[in-house]
């Protein structure tokens, strides 16, 4: 049905606008103002959004969604907005939702480009690749030297499965367990 | 003596110590999870003064920069400006936020209760 299409378009383009256009509610979620589960109430926050469109459709009035972001800044994540910011989200909000109706994705499609190329996200995108690459070279390297010293002759081969055991297994926090039992010990990620 | 809250007036659990950090008032030190945090997001030009600033502005469109404030404050210096409260025996264990009084385009405050029954 196309009002469920919609309605997914909708959500995409609320969750991108609150990832990247409104920077309240991002610095709120990287610097964890709301705890360690500030990304759950940023999720929770779009779902409210989505659901308040779905009830009142039309009829959504500019200051009460203003005034519910203000509320839900200020309950969970202990912010106080001084600045208008909020009422200029709702602005975009009523925006995107009445385009989505009618079935224009511009907006939307526009704001998912926007994220893949701006360097918004380009620190803590790396930061995460940088973990992903520190576990994988730890492993190998915790491997190659264990290895080394017990098998002269079949070192090389066994490096390579292990290799490829490490790379399927770093990415999750599993126990690496070795051929002959051993469990490789890492440090908590 | 009886225990005034369960978790001590602090969100430590499961570990021995946290860093302190300086109250933004009194430069009191206060255990990071004890302090009471706020953040406020704010214009630099308040909103009374945007218009001459981009007046008298060289740049046709000028984006006005944010203030990013988070402070600290120690719990003598919450209470006493008003931040946090003194509540009852049983409305200590109220964890849920307090609600806040919006007030209607025209003036009138709303009774947040009822705006909740309205709301949701």
């Amino acid at each position: 049905m196309s009002s469920s299409i919609n309605r997914e378009k909708f959500t995409q383009g609320v969750s991108l606008l609150f990832k990247t256009q409104w920077t309240a509610l991002k610095l709120a979620v990287d610097m964890q103002w709301g705890g360690h589960d500030s990304e759950d109430k940023r999720d929770w926050l779009i779902g409210v959004i989505v659901d308040y469109f779905d009830k009142n459709g039309k009829n959504t009035d500019i200051d009460d969604l203003g005034t519910i972001l203000n509320q839900v800044m200020i309950d969970e994540f202990n912010t106080l907005l001084e600045d208008d910011s909020a009422y200029q989200v709702s602005q975009d909000l009523i925006k995107i939702y009445n385009e989505c109706i009618q079935g224009n994705y511009l907006t939307v499609d526009l704001l998912q480009s926007n994220q893949e190329s701006t360097k918004q996200n380009s620190f803590l995108h790396s930061k995460k690749i940088k973990n992903h690459e520190e576990d994988e070279d730890g492993n190998s390297d915790d491997y190659d030297e264990i290895l080394g010293q017990q098998n002269g002759e079949n070192s090389t081969i066994e490096n390579d499965e292990v290799i490829g055991i490490n790379t399927s297994k770093s990415s999750k926090n599993e126990p690496i367990i070795d051929d002959d039992g051993f469990t490789l010990v890492t440090r908590k990620r | 003596m009886t225990t005034k809250r369960r978790n001590h007036g602090r969100n430590k659990h499961g570990r021995g110590h946290v860093k302190p950090v300086r109250c933004s008032n009194c430069a009191r030190c206060v255990p990071k999870d004890k302090a009471i945090k706020r953040f406020t997001v704010r214009n630099m030009v308040e909103s009374a003064a945007i218009r001459d600033i981009t007046d008298a502005s060289v740049y046709t469109e000028y984006a006005l920069p944010k203030l990013y404030i988070k402070l600290h404050y120690c719990v003598s210096c919450a209470i006493h400006s008003h931040v946090v409260r003194v509540r009852s025996r049983e409305g200590r264990r109220n964890r849920a936020p307090p609600p806040r009084i919006r007030y209607n385009k025209d003036g009138k405050k709303i009774n947040p209760n009822v705006q909740q029954k309205v709301t949701t």
